[in-house]
């Protein structure tokens, strides 16, 4: 190298000052002036956009790129999504005039990729066609149509008491180990039982890579991976990652919504997302307001959980259903990122960890949990069968604490105690084994109807088994009829209840009458 | 939290000492400063890197004269720099061509890093040289 000389340096550098102070396009294009946690510190660009990706001159040579989060008065805060040591301050950056934008399409559907939809299952690269923009307006009320198409979990308890339409936003909230994500993961494993044709989108935020490698093994056993896409992001993945990740699986969602299929957004879990928007917004020196979160956290999931919509017919009546999770410490749900995203979504479905521990699983707390429109997309069977059901269990648990500190019930209070005890039992559901329709509405009359009221209570769900078997073995037109989901008649329902009486005799210990109803 | 001029300088000294200066690295200075508004700095902000090379084993000696230096007399000036700094590991003299510069030759060392018994030494250098500096 040459030998150092302070008057070289001099001179360069002022070469370089006047070089960067007369560009005419300072608009279209910036220096980098600082680099550090993942972000660079751009001047110039006073043109460009939030969210806007720049391309940064690499110091090999080849183009970073950045988007920009923060745009300050005199410089911009970019987000760096490629090789972070390639950025130098002094590079130039260009602005590309275009938002963030990711592949999107059926070409991801069976993949595993990172957010910006680079394959992480080692498969072959992903070459889509078409590519959208991680943020992107909903859709206004004129092009949405009410909640009206069932969006079934396959789960008993969620499809009867807390039912699910398809544009629905669903959180499912509770603390850690409670069966949040089994809960939504069955849901994907239903919809490739049920053949509902509608594509999954699992997004794992911040998530072990283990854990979704395992994921992704079993959805491939259970055959429902060849209709899901999942958007990874590990725990040692730069915060910006984690903060993409919903956005662009929503954007691969919403290709589907928007050419009239049928989606569902897993977001596993907006916790971690907040966790790293707060982490990304302290590095970008945003100020921190209640809990350290950003002013603007609020924002940063309703208008994620706003693009999942159901479509009016104009716009092809697609939809994308949004199951949301939640982590909850200690069962809180009023700390502030689960109040705001309950404020954002159509309903929530409550776990508790003291129902998950005494074996109630899923472990829906039936009192917190609500759904605010998906009463219209019930399918008629179950709201038939299940109608009141709600409000009986939840009857149930009141008078079964209180039955505690009673010994003398009258015969009511112990009717309803023990229904109540055996309906608990029959929404016991282990994971992997979604119900189809006929299913649901077999269990749920024949139950409502007093069939297993004399089955001993740990007999119940062998009974609930064995009445299954024996309607698909040998009623399959009745088991067709039942899953298509309208009303069943009464001849079908006194059939449902011959074979429950009769399959309810071989559990219970002696045979006993029947109470009057 | 405006950065001290001298970390700065520290910065800049020991980035160009250990990769050598060049385009790319002046360019990134100049950004700096350009958007820290500090580029009238940038004399005081050069004399420090002189300073702060010196004080790590380089020192630099600028010789600014009306025509160029014999081998004979850059020598001699080398010769003395290196008695003022015994522990310096590289002297090197840069000519610097200054047709204002009436006669004889005039040295410039990086002033402020030096410690007191260097200046005086220095002023009984400027006396043997004639500098005008
Ligand atoms: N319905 C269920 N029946 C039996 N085990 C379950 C059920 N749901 C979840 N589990 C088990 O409980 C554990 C926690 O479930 P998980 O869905 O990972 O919880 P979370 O996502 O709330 O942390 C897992 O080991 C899972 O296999
Ligand atoms: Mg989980």
């Amino acid at each position: 190298m040459a030998e150092l000389s302070i008057t070289d340096l001099s001179a360069d550098i002022r070469a370089a000052i006047e070089e960067l102070k007369a560009r005419p396009e300072i608009e279209d294009v910036g220096v980098v002036t600082r680099v550090g946690d993942g972000i660079a510190w751009i001047y110039g660009l006073s043109k460009a956009g939030y969210n806007e990706m720049l391309e940064i001159d690499g110091l090999s040579g080849q183009k970073v790129t950045a988007f920009a989060f923060n745009l300050a008065q005199d410089e911009i805060g970019a987000v760096i999504l490629g090789d972070t040591t390639e950025v130098r301050a002094g590079a130039t950056v260009r602005s590309s005039g275009q938002v963030l934008e990711v592949p999107v399409g059926p070409e991801l559907v069976g993949r595993v990729v990172d957010p910006l939809g680079n394959p992480l299952d080692g498969g072959d690269p992903i070459k889509t066609t078409q590519k959208s923009p991680v943020e992107r307006t909903a859709p206004g009320v004129l092009g949405r149509k009410h909640v009206h198409e069932p969006l079934m979990t396959g789960l008993v308890a969620i499809d009867a008491m807390v039912p699910i339409g398809r544009g629905q936003r669903e959180l499912i909230i509770g603390d850690r180990q409670t069966g949040k994500t089994a809960i939504a993961v069955d849901t994907m494993v239903n919809q490739a039982r049920q053949k509902s044709g509608v594509i999954n989108v699992y997004v794992a935020v911040g998530q072990k890579l283990s854990k979704v490698a395992a994921l992704q093994e079993r959805l491939k056993r259970e055959g429902v991976m060849d209709q899901t896409i999942i958007v990874a992001t590990g725990p040692s993945d730069p915060a910006a990652m984690l903060y993409l990740a919903p956005y662009a699986g929503c954007a691969m969602g919403e290709y589907f919504r928007d050419n009239k299929q049928h989606a569902l957004i897993v977001y596993d879990d907006l916790t971690k997302h907040a966790q790293a928007y707060r982490q990304m917004s302290l590095l970008l020196r945003r100020p921190p307001g209640r809990e350290a979160y950003p002013g603007d956290v609020f924002y940063l999931h309703s208008r994620l959980l706003e693009r999942s919509a159901k479509l009016s017919d104009e716009l092809g009546a697609g939809s994308l259903t949004a199951l949301p999770i939640i982590e909850t410490q200690a069962g809180d749900i009023g700390a502030y990122i689960p109040t705001n995203v309950i404020s954002i979504t159509d309903g929530q479905i409550f776990l508790e960890t003291s129902l998950f521990y005494q074996g109630i699983r899923p472990a829906i707390s039936v009192g917190l949990s609500v759904s605010r429109v998906g009463g219209d997309a019930q399918t008629k069977a179950i709201k038939a069968a299940g109608g009141g059901m709600k409000l009986s269990l939840a009857q149930f648990r009141e008078l079964a604490a209180f039955s505690q500190f009673s010994t003398d019930l009258d015969a009511e209070t112990r009717h309803t105690i023990e229904r109540g005890q055996r309906l608990t039992e029959l929404l016991k559901q282990p994971q992997y084994s979604p119900y189809a329709v006929w299913e649901m509405y077999s269990v749920l009359y024949a139950a409502n109807n007093g069939a297993f009221d004399a089955v001993p209570l740990e007999k119940i769900e062998a009974a609930r088994e064995a009445l299954l078997r024996e309607l698909k073995a040998k009623y399959a037109k009745l088991v067709e009829a039942l899953n298509t989901g309208s009303k069943p008649t009464d001849e079908q329902n006194e059939q449902v209840m011959k074979v429950a009486h009769m399959i309810a005799k071989q559990y219970e210990i002696q045979p006993v009458k029947k109470e009057a109803k | 939290m405006k950065t001290p001029r001298i970390r700065i300088a520290r910065t800049i000294a020991s980035q160009t000492l250990k990769r050598g200066s060049s385009k790319t690295y002046a360019r990134e200075v100049a950004a700096y400063l350009l958007s820290e508004g500090r580029v009238d700095e940038l004399d005081s902000l050069l004399r420090d890197v002189q300073a702060d090379w010196a004080a790590q084993g380089y020192v630099e000696v600028l010789a600014r004269s009306a025509h160029p230096l014999s081998d004979a007399v850059k020598d001699d000036v080398a010769a003395r720099v290196r008695s003022l700094y015994p522990e310096a590991a590289r002297v090197v003299v840069t000519e610097v061509l200054d047709p204002l510069v009436v006669g004889g030759v005039a040295i410039r060392l990086a002033e402020q890093q030096l410690d007191l018994s260097v200046q005086a030494k220095l002023n009984k250098f400027k006396q043997l040289t004639g500098s005008k500096s």
